[in-house]
Order: structure tokens, then C-alpha cells, then sequence
């Protein structure tokens, strides 16, 4: 069974984004938008709140994260487009993914009010933000990117991480 | 010597068709062994793929998220769970772009330039490994590949476990089968053997039977033919072993066979073969005989064995044999032609007097063939009236005066060549049994026609008629003679019965009722050709006969010579001792008439008084004599 020629290339474009040479190459905040990108892709949210066509992903508009992110705006997963949608002008219940960064520190409560409100999947970059009680952290070591996730608010939040994710990661906690 | 069948090669080939049998049974199994080892490669071969394709499936579905996220050191570590299996030889996992992520062990070949190979399939078999490349899918994309290679050795192993066993089940099933047939083998054998002996051993004596005789004649033609040997083959046949049978039962009759088979055995070499043929008939055969005197001497050997007195429940029997001798190649070159030359030659023994033996000669079948015929014309001669009697004037020596006739046997048969001599037809009738109706015929005529002569006779003539060895065995003969007198309506005193003196004196005692029976009938009895037989002089005083007739051998050179004249006198004054009639016969001189008459002799009969004449001429001879002073 053939998947059709369009996936067929979203794939390509994404193998090529995965490549290590890409990664070698590839700037800082792409890398990390195409690992949001697998985040998503392992985790499963509950059906109650998939409600719209896509999967909203929200964050600060104008970070250099953000314009990474616009990379994969469009992008499908779990059957559905991933719309990019700012943080700013979101209320809780808005948002199935978060992206918060070092910039979004004046933001915490905000955050943290987003993050908070149902199955949220909260990633961020800053180890600061990520004592807030956000899921994933994402750190750089040398040139690798990992990340560490705490599983046990995932799962009071609803979500389900794949093991094959949870494998991956540096902690979980 | 009497093992019964001649051994032939039949053990070996049985052996060879064993072995044959055995092996074909192993190649057989061979072949299911090694078929049973192709169909096991390819069914552990197929368990080998579907378990390293569902190890394959597992790893790739653990090791997507890792390829997803580039993570080579955790790829690695997934990967290297499958070090928990020893068959692994190595896997590899390759990103969607054919570059390897991870692989183990350090240094496992890069696979990735030979993924054309597994356009085909997802496995590839070589003699070494089995190599198989699992999709890694995530959300139902293939993003990259896992290489496994997995060692075959494994599984040659166990196949090779798997083929020794096999071979030894196999091996040991030969085994035991072969130990089975084996033993049906040796039963089936016994079996037969067993068979065999029933098949060819007399059960009377314990020697081979004709079965067995059948086959070692055969046999020991066919190696003389090879080798130019002579075989001589002896039909022995025992002369009164049915009297025996007939009067102590089978059971002495069995006994007398085997003391009589042993005989024979005994008197032989070893490498001589016995068989009895059945009845009282015994078969020899003598293998490379040199000359024929070497049979000779044999058949002296087993004939003076035999005669030996055989004791049985405390009697002692005799018995003689009669043998006919038949040689190899002279006398036929197939068993048919020599069996039957043989017997022929043991008929010409018994014909001879029994208690002998002939080797075969060719004019003897000219003989049988003679006889044969003889017997075929002798069975019409009665009803074709071609037997006629002749009479020869007795004359009363003292007075000259005619007393009556003795009855003599004429036949004419123009297959024959006219007039055909009684010392030849004689025996033939007796041997045929057809004297019985001949001598009846000869009583009924001869009285008839003295009947004839004696009308009107002052002086009544008497007749002599002889009587058969064969007739006197006749059940109830004295009556039957006691018959036919009667219906000839003539007095008994009439008839004289003239018997030889050896036949009277062969089985006395059996005869002895016989004759007293005629006496008392009327008949009167006489001794023929007395003084050439042996006589019993106690057995003599006791039979109830009325002549003695002097041998003609005693007759004819009297009275010249002194022997002659000496036994003359002494049958005469014996035969007056007892009260007898004494008659001479083959008178043919004046001198030989006078002498008997001075030595007291009562009858005379020959040529000097009249030839023997058909039954018209005596009514010419009768009317002459009347005319007479």
C-alpha cells in the first residue's frame, strides 16, 4: 500500500529535517521544533479534547522559537493539522500543546494557567519555566538536544506519552 | 547315505536373497531418512524466519520513537536487547535515508549498500545466516529499516542431531526387523525342512521314498552324464512278501520291511543310495560303478542277505528277492527309460525263478513286447477255439493194454505263427492268471471226450490233466474241480490231476487240505516229473496221492546208464513202498520199456506206443486197438 505522493514528501521533508547532518547544520530552534514536533506525534491526547480539526499549538509570538515553529505549522499529526496559535490571546482550554521559552518567564502565570487547564501538553526550553510544573523540558548537551519529562503530571493531566518517548528521555519523573 | 534330498545351493541363494531384501529395505529407509532431513531443514528454516521476523518486528517497533528522534545511543541499546538471543550474529538499525544508526557488535558490516537485496523479500537464506531487514513504521510510515543477521549454525546443529537420530532409529529398526525376519526365516525354513522329510521319507522304513528316489536318480544322471560315469540302478523286488503280509497282518509285514530294508542298507557303501518304492519293492542306486561284475556283486550280496531267515514273534521267515539291474548310460540315458529297463530286467529275474537277479539286456524288451502280445492273443484263444487238447496213450507195461490218456494243452494262433510251444504260453497264462479259465476249460473238455470213449467200454479209460501252481491258489479249487466233474457227469476216479513235484512241495502245508479235499472228493492225485524236485519223505508219506510219474530225464538213457538205472529203482520201489502207481514217461525204446518193467514199473507213456493226438485220431486209435487180439 502506496501512501499517497503528498505525505510521501511531508515524510522526505521530515527524514531530511532528521538526518544527522541535518541536525549538524540545522540552527538551534529548528532542532527543537522538529523534536515538539515528535513530541506531539508520541502523545496521545483524550478524545473529549480533540474537539476541533487541529491541534493547537500555542506560543509567544516573536520568539526565535516561534518562527522555528511556523516550520511545522500545517504539519499532521494524529490525523490533524498543527495550527500555530499565540499564547498570548489564548484562554485555558484553547491550547493542546504549549511552548514556553526563556522569554515567556514574565508569562509563568499564564503559563502555568494554560499548562494547567486539562490535557495540555507543555513544553519548554527553560529550566526556570520548567519548575513552573511544565511536562517536557528540553536542555542542550553539546550538540544533542534531550529532554526530560515528568510522566506522573502527564497522566493527572490526561495525557498519554508513548514508552518509546518516556525511553528516550534523560529523567522521567 | 540316505539323507533324502540331494543338497542343492538353495541355502545360499536364500541367504543372497536376504541380504538383497535387507539392503533394498535400508535404501529404502535411507531414503525416508533423507527425506525426513530435507522436509526438517525446511520446516526448522521456516520456525528459524517467523521467529526472527516476529524478534525482528518487536525491536523495530521498540526502536521507532529512538529513529524518529535520532537517538543513536538509543537505538544502540535497543538494538543490543537482541544480544539476549545467541543466534543473533548482529542488527543494525538504518534511518529512512539507508545510513546506519546503530549497529552491534562494534564493527558489524555496513549492510546498507546491499538493501537492493531485500527488494524481494524481507529475508534473505544463505548457507551461513539468515539476514532479514524489518520496516520500522511509525504512524504507519516507514521510516527506517532494522538488519538482522542470524546464524545458521543453530540450526545445522540440530539437523545434524536431528539426521543421527533419525539414522540411528533407522538403523536400529533395521535391526530389529532384520532379527524378526530372521526368525520367521529360521521357522519357515524348519518349516519346509520339515516338510521335506515328510515329503521324502518312507514312513514304513525310514528310508527315502520315491519321491526322494525320483530326485537322487535324476541327480546322479545328471553328474555321471557330466563326468562319464556309470550309475546302476537296482529294482529289487521281494518275491513272497505278501504271503507274509497275508498271514502274520501289516504289522509283521512292516517289520519284515525294515529288517529288510537295514539288510540292504548294511550292504551297501555309504555312498550307495535305498529307497523304498512301495509295497514290497525296494530301489538302489550305485553311483561310479567301474564294471558291471561290481553290481553283480552286489546284487549276489543282497540276494543271499535277504534269503537270511528273518525272525519275527519268534518265528522265522524267508524271504527272497528278485532284482533287475539297469545301467547308466548303456541301458537309457533319462530315470524313465532306465526304471523301466530295470524292471523289465527284474521281471526276466522272476520269470528266471525268483531269487535272483538279470542285469537288462536289450532282447529283453523284445521279450516283453513278446509276451505282451502273446498275453493279448492268449485272452481270444479261448473263445476263438484256437486251443485244442492232444492225448497221449498211458499203456499198462506188464500187459500192454491201453489204460487211459493224459490231456495236453495244444494252441494255434496264426498271429502267433501256427502252433505255439506250451513252454512258452504256459508261463504267460500263468502269469496273466488266464490258466484259471484254461485249465477249467481243459477239465470240462477232456472229461467231455472220455466220456465219449468210455460208451460202451467194459474197461473204463482214465484221464491225467495238470493242474497249474496258479490253480491250485484258486480259493475253494477242490470244490470247483469237484463241480465240473460233476457236470461232466463222469465218475470222479476218472480224472487223474497231475502236479510237478517242486510245486507240491513248495508250500506243502498250505496244499496239504487242498489235496485231501480232492481225494475225498474222488479225484485222484499223482506226482509229476518226480525225483527232480526235493521231496520231503515225511510230507510224502502223508499226502494223499496215488502216483509218482518218473521223470523222462531218468527215461531217456536207460537202461545204459547206471546212474539213471539206480534212481529208477529206487522211485519205483519207493512209490510201491507207499502203495503207489508208479508211471515212466518218455518212453521211446523197446530196451527202455523192458527195463522198466523189471524194475517193476506199472504204467509206461511215450513214443514207443503212441505221440500225443488230437481227439478225433483217438477214436481212430480206438477202434484200431479193438481190433487188435
Amino acid at each position: 500500500m502506496r501512501p499517497p505522493s503528498r505525505l510521501l514528501a511531508a515524510v522526505r521533508l521530515l527524514l531530511l529535517l532528521a538526518t544527522p547532518s541535518a541536525f549538524a547544520q540545522a540552527p538551534e530552534h529548528d532542532l527543537k521544533a522538529a523534536f515538539i514536533y515528535n513530541f506531539i506525534q508520541f502523545t496521545q491526547w483524550p478524545e473529549a479534547a480533540m474537539k476541533g480539526g487541529t491541534i493547537n499549538l500555542c506560543s509567544s509570538s516573536g520568539t526565535l522559537l516561534n518562527m522555528a515553529l511556523q516550520g511545522i505549522a500545517g504539519k499532521t499529526a494524529h490525523g490533524r493539522a498543527i495550527a500555530i496559535v499565540p499564547l498570548a490571546g489564548a484562554a485555558p482550554g484553547d491550547c493542546h500543546v504549549v511552548v514556553a521559552t526563556e522569554d515567556d518567564r514574565g508569562r509563568a502565570a499564564m503559563v502555568r494557567r494554560i499548562a494547567g487547564g486539562g490535557a495540555v501538553l507543555s513544553i519548554t526550553d527553560d529550566p526556570e519555566i520548567l519548575r513552573e510544573g511544565l511536562l517536557i523540558g528540553m536542555a542542550l548537551d553539546g550538540k544533542r538536544i534531550t529532554f526530560t519529562i515528568d510522566n506522573s503530571r502527564a497522566a493527572a493531566a490526561g495525557l498519554v506519552l508513548s514508552s518509546r518517548l518516556l525511553r528516550l528521555a534523560r529523567s522521567v519523573q | 547315505m540316505n539323507s533324502p534330498e540331494p543338497r542343492s545351493d538353495s541355502p545360499r541363494i536364500s541367504y543372497r536373497l536376504a541380504i538383497a531384501s535387507t539392503l533394498s529395505a535400508g535404501a529404502a529407509l535411507l531414503l525416508a531418512v533423507v527425506l525426513l532431513i530435507i522436509v526438517e531443514f525446511f520446516t526448522l528454516r521456516s520456525t528459524l524466519l517467523d521467529e526472527t521476523r516476529v524478534k525482528a518486528a518487536v525491536i523495530a517497533d521498540n526502536v521507532s520513537a529512538a529513529l524518529v528522534f535520532q537517538d543513536a545511543q538509543a537505538t544502540g541499546e535497543i538494538i543490543r536487547t537482541l544480544r539476549a538471543s545467541p543466534i543473533v550474529e548482529g542488527a543494525a538499525a538504518i534511518d529512512g535515508d539507508g545510513v546506519t544508526l546503530a549497529s552491534y557488535p562494534q564493527g558489524f558490516a555496513n549492510v546498507a549498500p546491499d538493501m537492493q537485496r531485500f527488494r524481494q523479500e524481507d529475508h534473505q537464506f544463505s548457507l551461513q545466516r539468515l539476514e532479514m531487514l524489518a520496516p520500522v513504521k511509525h504512524n504507519g510510515e516507514r521510516i527506517g529499516s532494522l538488519y538482522v543477521a542470524v546464524s545458521m549454525s543453530a540450526l545445522h546443529r540440530q539437523l545434524a542431531v536431528f539426521a543421527l537420530v533419525s539414522l540411528s532409529i533407522a538403523v536400529l529398526a533395521m535391526l530389529v526387523a532384520y532379527t524378526l525376519l530372521s526368525r520367521v526365516r529360521h521357522s519357515v525354513r524348519q518349516a519346509e525342512q520339515k516338510l521335506t522329510h515328510l515329503a521324502h521319507v518312507d514312513a514304513v522304513t525310514g528310508l527315502s521314498n520315491r519321491n526322494a528316489f525320483n530326485e537322487r536318480l535324476e541327480f546322479a544322471i545328471r553328474e555321471a552324464g557330466q563326468f562319464q560315469e556309470t550309475v546302476a540302478m537296482l529294482l529289487l523286488d521281494l518275491d513272497n512278501f505278501k504271503q507274509v503280509n497275508d498271514t502274520l497282518g501289516h504289522q509283521a509285514g512292516d517289520e519284515l520291511l525294515r529288517v529288510i530294508g537295514q539288510r540292504i542298507v548294511r550292504t551297501l557303501r555309504r555312498e550307495d543310495f535305498v529307497a523304498r518304492l512301495g509295497g514290497d519293492e525296494f530301489a538302489v542306486i550305485l553311483r561310479n560303478v567301474n564294471a558291471r561284475s561290481e553290481a553283480m556283486q552286489v546284487c549276489t550280496k543282497l540276494v543271499d542277505t535277504i534269503a537270511l531267515p528273518v525272525p519275527i514273534e519268534g518265528h522265522d521267515f524267508f524271504v527272497t528277492a528278485s532284482i533287475g539291474v539297469a545301467f547308466f548310460p548303456d541301458d537309457g540315458e533319462d530315470s524313465k527309460t532306465l526304471t523301466r529297463n530295470a524292471d523289465t530286467a527284474m521281471y526276466q529275474a522272476k520269470i528266471a525263478g525268483k531269487n535272483a537277479f538279470e542285469l537288462f539286456l536289450p532282447a529283453m524288451n523284445a521279450d516283453v513286447k513278446k509276451r505282451v502280445s502273446m498275453e493279448t492273443c492268449l485272452r481270444g484263444a479261448l473263445q476263438n477255439g484256437e486251443l485244442s487238447l492232444h492225448y497221449q496213450p498211458k499203456i499198462d507195461l506188464m500187459s500192454g493194454s491201453l489204460l487211459g490218456f493224459e490231456a495236453l494243452l495244444r494252441w494255434k494262433n496264426g498271429q502267433m505263427g501256427g502252433m505255439v510251444s506250451p513252454a512258452d504260453f504256459i508261463p504267460v497264462a500263468e502269469d496273466s492268471g488266464l490258466i484259471v479259465p484254461i485249465g477249467e476249460w481243459v477239465i470240462e473238455q477232456a472229461l467231455a471226450d472220455l466220456r465219449r470213449w468210455n460208451e460202451g467200454r467194459r474197461k473204463k479209460l482214465h484221464i491225467a490233466v495238470n493242474l497249474s501252481a496258479r490253480q491250485l491258489k484258486v480259493d475253494g479249487i477242490a470244490r470247483r474241480i469237484a463241480q465240473l466233474v460233476a457236470e461232466s457227469a463222469v465218475p470222479a476216479e476218472w480224472l487223474e490231476l497231475e502236479l510237478t513235484e517242486s510245486m507240491v512241495m513248495e508250500n506243502v502245508h498250505a496244499q496239504i487240505e487242498t489235496f485231501q479235499e480232492l481225494r475225498k472228493f474222488g479225484v485222484r492225485l499223482a506226482i509229476d516229473d518226480f525225483g527232480t524236485g526235493y521231496s520231503s519223505m515225511s510230507y510224502l508219506k502223508r499226502l494223499p496221492i496215488d502216483t509218482l510219474k518218473i521223470d523222462r530225464s531218468f527215461v531217456n538213457e536207460l537202461p545204459k546208464n547206471n546212474n539213471d538205472l539206480a534212481i529208477a529203482t529206487a522211485i519205483v520201489a519207493l512209490g510201491h513202498s507207499l502203495g503207489l502207481t508208479v508211471v515212466a514217461e518218455g518212453i521211446e525204446t523197446e530196451a527202455q520199456a523192458d527195463a522198466l518193467l523189471n524194475l517193476g514199473c506199472d504204467i509206461g507213456q511215450g513214443y514207443l506206443y503212441a505221440k500225443p493226438m488230437p481227439a478225433d485220431r483217438i477214436e481212430q486209435y480206438l477202434s484200431v486197438l479193438k481190433l487188435r487180439p
